[in-house]
């Protein structure tokens, strides 16, 4: 495009300089330009070769303006004049209906924020040879033992910015990279995930290890009847879990609407008094971005503290109805569901993985579920499946694999059977959470033929 | 412009020796629209467009793409798909084969009558105003919502095999959900279909010819009704699916087991294997005798599906491919690569989100074909059972063998008449054992084919649109209310 608008997404000042002039170009009384632009890189390997080796940038312009107190919105990646005038039109002529009112009436002044470094050149700069070699490494250790390699490495940059009409300047970039591998042996499988935003510190070897011990050790799984079992919930499987209360009720819309399991409940017990949550941006194993995407600067929020209901997450115009202030959640204009917390931190207890197994008379050890889903929102009440290593644990030691089974199970009743919490904790995407031993966690039915 | 960027993307694959490369140029519109309890929440439209590249180079596979649709731009993404294929090397078991596929030179364009994105927001307002106030009339609705969405994709493709295809299509889709909350449960009730609505190919004929406004107060009575509803009872039943349950079954249980690259293992790490594996094709009792399914992309034969076009994302044309024939597993959704390991050709399955996501095996329309009874019947000819309507859950486990559904809504049958109503349906079962209870299909007159909008797979994750044609049917002992007992 001849008159393309140019800058580098991962330059602070050619960046902002752009969304300047997006402002600058605006009819609109007040306008808000956002850019979110991602470079990411994922080489996926299955069946112990290198199948899917990709590669994309991207930059998507969201431009929100209040003209005569209602708000308008439009969003494109052509950055030529006039695909910016259109886009800006575009979010005109939704302001001139006047249906959706801006509350509050003004964009945000200038605000000050917390540097948070989560950047990192090494991770930027992987290259499509690095990730085949992480990928080679645990294809060659399965080989060795007669096991089947499956995964994926991948590696980031994204940038979030901001500029609005009333003098408000934010930037932010961040980098992450993950590796995650599925290892068979005759059948059974073995997991790991793990992540980093400096790629150096990305512990693929040791997990794809594990990952592959895993699957040696469940070979000749055994069926045991679904019914009630103390579970040991590793971190991804926690993690699940407050995927759910996040979208069901740590939001203030849920809460202003009537839906959220917080309505009523706030000062009062809701899980066992071991679990504290908090949405904590600047946790220092986090991955966080120091503003919302209205620009208002995080703050930690405290959801469940000691297993009290506490509070849940505001962007301006729910705090403003709300008669609050905004705790710096808001997501993008158009999107629908309101505030949600996205740096969710549960707090560590005071265990380790071996003092959870050894406490266990009988039960099971899960790495994972799979295909979590809201049964009854109202209950917590969700359903999903093990997989990828489910053991059983007879007198404090693991003993074998299990059948996968499904589950039902209200969310907030298993926070309140948390017997022990480990020490330590683990990012999962963007959340951290400790792994947790839980009584009488109900398994339904199996999964298989039977 | 667009056309010499294809043009210098396949030059450099060609000088670079690459076995094949193509390109796909596409520029993405979409118009999103929620009403909610009488306020605008959001009217959005969002273009995005650029291109990608994907080469076969020395057995194996590279990908790149760019929003910048330069000449510079197009040789250095070319140049990094090409780096990327040799990086590939590096843990290359076999080289990549491509099944052979026909060269074409064609454009295509989903047949419409009216354009959506012309259509004036006040239009689009009207109607989801009226829906939602209607929702909002009937005392104890809580939240009234409308939705419309809208997509319109124009997309050039070319290959180094001489292949160029232009292709433009257009989705289209509306829906409206009643929520009511008391004395802390919840009870929704969606038309046509929950996740927001219904969406097939097609203008803004889809949306008017919905019947929202008709069918707004019954929905919202039956949320509100729900509350005083005994729950669903647990135990073995025969049970009756509408059609838009019974088409999410059919992508759960049919169309993503069906999918050639999660049998042969490549999706292991993600979504997923699959229990139809290759060796029982052609033998597998997967249904009862009446159980017919295809993947159907075809315009003559699946008009309005989501998954119907011309030619999928690597030039294969349109196929009707049968993947259970009188009960029997017979064949697969495939691509040319995915083919080529099983000694057919491709299925033409291989679609890609986005012109930064390289194409993969997704279902198309995946659809069970027409019986010969009908919802009435199906209920008349039932002693006892359940009909369940508009899903509210599903889950399904990594082979796709066992899944768990729930419903918003469901009613007792007793004696073949339509008894109480029931909340919190659910039901359970194992995908084979299900389909093998299948004795009634209802016929042409009920069959709809429904939309999903929303169907995820691959790392990264690509959100793809399928289609599945189904109409009530019933099957025989069925585990139902599973989830809540205990």
């Amino acid at each position: 495009m001849a008159d393309e608008l140019r800058f580098d997404p991962a330059d602070e000042r050619s960046t902002l300089e752009f969304l300047e002039k997006v402002v600058a170009m605006s009819p609109a009384s007040q306008t808000e330009a956002v850019l979110e632009a991602e470079k990411s890189s994922l080489t996926r390997f299955a069946n112990s070769h290198i199948h899917q080796n990709v590669s994309q940038s991207d930059c998507q312009l969201l431009v929100r303006v209040i003209e005569k107190g209602s708000i308008g919105s439009a969003s494109t990646n052509s950055f030529d004049s006039d695909s910016l005038r259109k886009t800006l039109e575009c979010a005109m002529a939704v302001a001139r209906t006047g249906r959706i009112p801006a509350e509050p009436p003004d964009l945000p002044g200038r605000q000050e924020y917390v540097g948070i470094r989560n950047r990192c050149r090494a991770t930027a700069d992987f290259s499509p040879s690095d990730r085949a070699m992480v990928a080679k490494q645990l294809i060659d250790e399965c080989s060795e033992k007669g096991a089947e390699a499956a995964g994926a490495v991948s590696n980031c940059e994204n940038v979030l910015a901001i500029v609005n009409s009333n003098g408000l300047r934010a930037y932010h970039v961040l980098t992450d990279s993950n590796f995650t591998a599925t290892v068979s042996a005759e059948k059974i499988t073995g997991w790991c995930d793990c992540y980093a935003v400096d790629v150096s510190k990305l512990d693929a070897g040791q997990m794809g290890r594990n990952a592959l011990e895993r699957a040696l050790a469940g070979r000749n799984p055994k069926k045991i009847p679904p019914g009630r079992y103390t579970v040991i919930l590793e971190e991804p499987a926690i993690k699940d879990f407050m995927d759910f209360l996040m979208w069901l009720g740590f939001g203030a819309q849920a809460v202003e609407e009537g839906r959220s399991f917080m309505c009523d409940k706030l000062g009062k017990k809701i899980t066992g008094e071991n679990i504290t949550v908090v949405d904590d941006a600047y946790h220092p194993a986090g991955i966080g971005i120091p503003f919302d995407y209205e620009g208002t600067p995080k703050r930690r929020v405290s959801l469940i503290e000691n297993g009290i209901a506490n509070g849940v997450v505001y962007d301006r115009s729910h705090a403003a109805r709300a008669g609050k202030s905004s705790t710096g959640h808001a997501l993008p204009a158009g999107f629908t569901e309101g505030p949600l917390p996205l740096n969710i931190v549960v707090s560590p207890g005071q265990s380790t993985s071996d003092e959870m197994i050894q406490s266990i008379k009988r039960g099971l050890l899960v790495t994972r579920f799979w295909y979590c889903r809201v049964v009854d929102p109202a209950k917590t009440l969700i359903t999903g499946q093990t997989r990828d290593g489910t053991f059983l644990i007879e007198n404090g030691e693991i003993v074998s694999g299990v059948r996968d089974m499904r589950f039902n199970e209200n969310i907030l009743e298993v926070l309140s059977r948390a017997e022990m919490i480990s020490q330590t904790v683990r990012r999962i995407g963007s959340t951290i959470t400790p792994a947790m031993k839980i009584a009488d966690f109900r398994f339904t039915e199996h999964v298989g033929e039977g | 412009m667009t056309e010499s960027i294809a043009d210098i993307a396949l030059n450099v694959a060609r000088l670079a020796h690459a076995e094949y490369a193509d390109v796909r140029v596409i520029e993405m519109q979409k118009e999103s629209i929620v009403v909610k309890n009488g306020k605008l929440e959001s009217a959005q439209r969002s273009n995005s467009t650029g291109f990608g590249v994907r080469v076969l180079i020395d057995g194996s596979w590279g990908f790149s793409s760019s929003r910048e649709k330069s000449s510079r731009e197009a040789e250095s993404v070319a140049r990094e798909a090409v780096a990327i294929g040799r990086a590939s090397r590096l843990a290359q078991r076999k080289k990549v084969r491509l099944a052979p596929s026909v060269v074409v030179q064609d454009r295509w364009v989903t047949p419409f009558l009216k354009d959506p994105f012309p259509v004036s927001l006040d239009e689009k307002l009207l109607l989801l105003d009226g829906a939602v106030s209607r929702l909002r009339s009937v005392p104890g609705v809580n939240i009234a919502e409308g939705f419309m969405n809208f997509w319109k994709r124009e997309q050039q493709f070319k290959s180094t095999e001489g292949s160029e295809i232009e292709q433009s299509t257009v989705f289209s889709g509306a829906g409206m959900s009643a929520t009511s909350i008391k004395n802390g449960e919840i009870q929704t009730r969606s038309y046509p279909n929950s996740a927001r609505g219904q969406y097939q190919a097609g203008g803004y004929e889809v949306v008017r010819s919905m019947g929202l406004l008709e069918n707004a107060e019954r929905i919202a009575s039956e949320a509100v009704a729900l509350h005083s509803a005994r729950q669903c009872p647990a135990g073995e039943m025969d049970l009756i699916l509408d059609g838009s349950q019974l088409a999410l079954q059919i992508h759960e249980s049919c169309g993503h087991p069906a999918e050639l690259d999660r049998a042969l293992g490549s999706e292991i790490n993600f979504a997923g294997t699959s229990f139809l594996t290759p060796e029982k094709r052609g033998n597998f009792r997967y249904g009862s005798e009446i159980v017919n399914l295809v993947a159907d992309a075809t315009q003559h034969s699946s008009p309005g599906g989501l998954g119907t076009f011309g030619y999928d994302d690597e030039g294969a044309p349109a196929q009707c491919v049968a993947l259970v024939r009188d009960g029997i597993f017979v064949g697969y959704l495939s691509s040319r690569e995915t083919a080529s390991e099983i000694g057919c050709r491709s299925s033409g399955a291989m679609r890609a989100s986005s012109w930064n996501r390289i194409p993969l095996v997704r279902m198309t329309n995946v659809s069970l074909l027409p019986g010969n009874s009908s919802l009435e019947e199906m209920i008349a000819s039932t002693d006892s059972g359940i009909l369940m309507c508009t899903n509210r859950s599903w889950s399904i486990d990594d082979r796709r063998l066992h899944f768990q559904f729930g419903t918003e809504i469901g009613w007792l049958i007793k004696n073949g008449k339509r008894a109480e109503m029931v909340k919190n349906p659910t039901y359970s079962g194992v995908t084979s054992r299900f389909w093998g209870g299948c004795d009634a299909i209802g016929g042409q007159k009920e069959w709809v084919i429904w939309g999903t909008p929303n169907c995820g797979k691959g790392q990264p994750e690509q959100i793809m649109h399928t289609g599945h044609g189904a109409s009530p049917s019933r099957f025989r002992r069925v585990s139902v209310g599973v989830a809540y007992g205990g």
